[in-house]
Formats: C-alpha cells, structure tokens, sequence
C-alpha cells in the first residue's frame, strides 16, 4: 500500500515556500504533511496532499517544476522505541530510507511516519508481515 | 617607468623585415605542405599553391586555418614535425570536446624563451626581480612560457603552481614579487582579496602588472594599476596555439607589438575573410614564421584588433595593434581562457545524459570563488525528489567542466527561466 508524495524543486530565495502555499491555496488543496529538504542553492519540498491532481496542476500552470512519487505512511505506537520498531525492521531487511518525515496526527496514540524506502516493494511486503499498519491515500485524507 | 634598451631586432627596417618575412613564410608554407596533411589538402587546390606566394600580399589567396581543425585532427595530426623532434607536447583546453595539443621542437622551445624574453624586457623586467606567475590551469601552457622568458632574464621565478588565491595573495605580500603575471579577471580577484585581507598596496614591493589572456579597458588598468600600485602591460598571445606574447606591450602603452619576426599578422573582414585597410578593426588571422612543429597557415583567431599605422614612439619597427573587446567567434574569454557554448553543452549532454533544456552563463565577479556560473532550470527529467541526485548531477557536470575548461566552473540548478533576451543566455551583471 503506498501514498503518493509530490514533490517540488524550489530555488533558495526568499517567498518561494510563500508561494507554494499562495498556488495550493487558491487550489482548495490541503497540505497533510510535508518535509523541506535543502542546500545552500536549491531545496525539494515533499508534500502529501488532500487533492494530487489539482495540486499538481496549479503548480505546473506556474511553473513549478513537480515530481509524483510513491512513499509507505506507517502506523507506529506513539511512545519510546514506537519508531525503533519500524526502523528496526527496515534494518534487516537492508531496505534503504531515502527520506523520511512524520505526518501530522492530532487525534493521538500514534504517528504517523512516512518513508522513501527502497525498495519499496520488499519494504511494503516486510512491514505487513511483521504487522505494521500501512495507511493509503485515502486514510490520509480522512485523518 | 624608463624605457630599457631596445634589442636590435626590434629596430629592424620594414623593408628588411618584410623580405625577410618572405623568406620565412616562403620556407613555412614548405614544410607545412611536406610534412601536414591538413596544408597538403588545403595548398593543392588550384590557385593556393604555395609556389603561387610570391609576396606577402599573396599570402591573402591561401585558406585560413581554424580551431575546428585543431580537434579534427586530435593529437598529433597537425604536427610538421616527427615525435623524435618533438621534446615538449602542450595540450590546452580546446573549444570542442577534443583538447588542443601542440608541440615543440627544441628549437620551438628556444624561440619561445626568446619572445617571451624579448616581451618582458620591453616591460622592464631584468634580474633583480621577483617574478610571480598565476593562472588557471587552462592557461598552464603560459605558465611554462612566462617562467622560460623570465629565467632567461635572470628574474627569480614563482613559477605557476595549483595554489589557491588567498596562498597567491600570501606569496605577492611575503616574497616582495615585483613582478606578476595573470589575466585581468584573476588580477581583479586578488585585489579583492588584498582588500579583505587589509593589506594596503603601498606595502606591496610590486611594480610591474604583466596582463595577459583578456583585452584590458582603460578604467580597469587604472583600477588595477591603483590595487596594485603597479604600472600594467598587456601582452596578446592564444590560449590553445601557439603560445602568449604573440604581441605585446612597449613602455609607451599605446597598443601591441606583434612579434613580426616569428608570426606574420593580417586583419580581415570576419564576414568575407578579405584582407582591411590598414588601420579598420576586424580579424586578427595570424601566421607562424618560424615554428616547426606546430606551423599555423593563417590561423582565424577570433580575436579582434586592428593595426595603429603610426610608427611607435619607442623606436621599435614591429606594427602595432589594438586589441578591442568584442570577439568574432561564438567564444568568450573567461580568465583567459576560451569558451564556447557549443563546448559547455557538448560536456553538459555528456555529464547529464542529455542537453539542457535552457542554461545562462555568467562569469564569476571579483568576489566569487568560481571563474564562470552555469545556470540549469531543473526541467522534469533532471527533477528528482532525492537531494542527493540533483547534486550529482551539479556536482559532476562541475567536475567535467572544472577539467575540461581549466577555470573553476560553478553549476546552479534553478527553477524554470524566463525566454533569453536579445543578449542571448550569457548574462554579465550579477542578478
């Protein structure tokens, strides 16, 4: 089960992420979780959004340059070593993390965390066999 | 400045200059048909006989030479000379893919100590000096000619190593160089640094500013001349062949010598190849009279000039030249160093697996670590959500460039670019 993540290629200058927030806006779109990742020139911002499509196509018409790709959200407990758990795993299934970052979860109890894995394949089949929860799109957007 | 004792060569009669220019050109073209397959094809063809040069005006009937040659017959097919002559091969950043390789005989090697010799008495360097040389790497091959000319002199040489501006700007204070070699751009940078570093210029025991690789314009030789408090000469010379000092500067700064006795120069319409009238800018096409290895047959250098048809108050009989600023061909001077961007998408579609689909150029200004600034909008096939893929994409067009072009190159991805102006995509103003 995975969740698609888009991802924006943004130049280091001032109002950029402003402006990014102004498109998704006036799109009606949603931000559920993001991560900035940056060098001193350029950065990559990862969304998960409540509508792809019109995400993506508000900020191609402006002429951000976009990238949809696929990530694994996964449940973990919300406590000490809840993370660890999940890493763990990862770790001897010697599935790389490319990236990763935590979605926001109001509700309590548990995080989620979203992860690049590589591959994502085997990562998906090892994480439900060990009996993670993977959540889609879908139970993301009605979070 | 005083002036120093012109050498008798300089003093030559036109009129035994240009017989014995004849001679030489006559013998030249010679060699070059025996020993060159490039001349052969080129002489043989009805009317470029070099039988037909019978003056030097004749030269004007025979084809030029180009850079694109220089790649097409990458390494050694434009040498005149068997490898067992050859004791010194250069190889300098070329404006294709392939690299430019030249080579010297001994004798090649002599005269070049000779015109380098010769060019920085005219700027008053002699034995009590102390004679810096600091280049990118794409102008090394000068490096080795300044160090030869300035050894023969007597001069104590620093000669060109990889050292960073800020161990330059250390040795110009430390060691009391008299005397620096560089390019403009370069110079300007190490004036910066002087500035940072606050060290003031009177404390400098420089006094001569040897200016070489790019055309100077008057404010930037007073700015440079107040940085340095050092009186500037410029020499002319080519970056990939033959070598620097092909003309240079006498104590009364009004133009080039062009060292008549070894290179014969003709200015041409860029658009016809027809010779000018003596004193309207155009092309500079440059023959060789004395080399062996390495002859170059009214070589269209890109560079433009024109003749000063005034005799030179220094005495000196060899013509003068301005060297004005814009260039002929689709290369740019950066450091000295010539670009094109033909050539910078030839290695970007190499390091990238494909063209970019737009790019600006920029040179570095005098703060800025790097020679020339490649901008690449990150397009959807360059994109890619892993930071640590868009940096080796940067990363390893930067390295291929770095080597290729011999100047520090600094890649920046960005987001898409607004159409290319009139300007086209080489932008000269910081944004």
């Amino acid at each position: 089960m995975h969740v698609e993540q888009i991802s924006i290629f943004l130049e280091n200058k001032a109002g950029r992420l402003a402006e990014v927030g102004r498109i998704l806006a006036d799109a009606g779109v949603n931000i559920r979780a993001l991560s900035l990742a940056d060098t001193s020139d350029f950065g990559v911002l990862r969304l998960i959004v409540s509508n792809n499509p019109a995400a993506r196509s508000a900020l191609r018409k402006n002429g951000f340059t976009v990238r949809l790709s696929q990530v694994t959200a996964v449940r973990v407990e919300d406590r000490p070593g809840g993370l660890l758990a999940v890493l763990d795993v990862l770790n001897d299934a010697e599935i790389n993390i490319e990236y990763m970052y935590a979605y926001a979860n109001p509700t309590g109890g548990t995080a989620i965390m979203i992860f690049r894995l590589e591959p994502l394949d085997k990562a998906t089949e090892v994480l439900t066999e060990k009996g993670f929860t993977l959540l889609s799109g879908e139970d993301l957007s009605v979070l | 400045m005083t002036a120093s004792a012109i050498r008798e060569d300089e003093l030559v009669s036109a009129a035994a200059r240009e017989q014995r220019q004849l001679e030489l050109l006559q013998a030249t073209l010679n060699r070059a048909v025996k020993s060159v397959r490039l001349y052969q094809e080129k002489l043989a063809v009805e009317g470029s006989e070099p039988g037909r040069v019978k003056s030097l005006e004749d030269l004007a009937k025979l084809p030029f030479t180009r850079r694109e040659d220089f790649s097409e017959h990458y390494p050694y097919g434009m040498f005149a000379a068997p490898l067992r002559d050859i004791v010194r091969i250069h190889t300098a950043p070329g404006t294709g893919l392939a690299p430019t390789v030249t080579g010297y005989t001994r004798n090649d090697l002599f005269t070049w100590r000779e015109i380098l010799s010769r060019a920085l008495h005219a700027a008053g360097v002699n034995e009590t000096d102390v004679f810096q040389i600091c280049f990118d790497s794409g102008l090394a091959n000068w490096g080795r000619d300044y160090k030869d000319g300035a050894e023969d002199l007597g001069a104590s040489v620093i000669p060109l190593t990889s050292l960073s501006l800020e161990k330059q700007r250390m040795v110009l204070s430390d060691y009391r160089t008299t005397v620096l070699v560089t390019s403009p751009s370069l110079a300007d940078k190490l004036a910066a640094k002087l500035a940072s570093a606050g060290a003031a210029n009177a404390s400098l025991a420089l006094k001569t500013l040897i200016l070489a690789g790019e055309p100077v314009s008057a404010r930037m030789r007073e700015n440079l001349e107040n940085a340095f408090s050092a009186t500037a000469w410029v020499h002319y010379g080519l970056s990939e062949a033959p070598g620097p000092a092909v003309a240079f500067e006498c104590h009364a700064h009004e133009g080039l010598h062009v060292s008549e006795d070894h290179f014969y120069p003709e200015i041409v319409d860029p658009e016809t190849g027809r010779p000018l009238e003596a004193g309207k800018p155009g092309e500079l096409v440059l023959t060789t009279l004395t080399a062996r290895a390495f002859p170059l047959i009214r070589f269209r250098t890109g560079d433009r000039a024109k003749f000063i048809t005034e005799t030179c108050p220094c005495g000196r009989t060899f013509r003068r030249i301005s060297w004005l600023f814009e260039r002929t061909d689709d290369a740019r001077l950066i450091r000295g160093v010539k670009v094109s961007e033909s050539q910078i998408m030839a290695h970007a579609k190499k390091a990238l697996g494909q063209e970019p689909s737009d790019y600006r150029l920029r040179p570095g200004n005098r703060d800025e670590p790097f020679g020339l600034e490649l901008s690449i909008p990150v397009d959807d096939t360059l994109f890619s959500d892993e930071i640590k893929v868009l940096e080796r994409h940067a990363k390893s067009l930067e390295a291929a460039l770095n080597q290729e072009l011999g100047i520090p190159v600094k890649v920046r991805l960005t987001e898409r670019m607004a159409k290319a102006g009139e300007g086209g995509r080489w932008i000269n103003e910081n944004p």
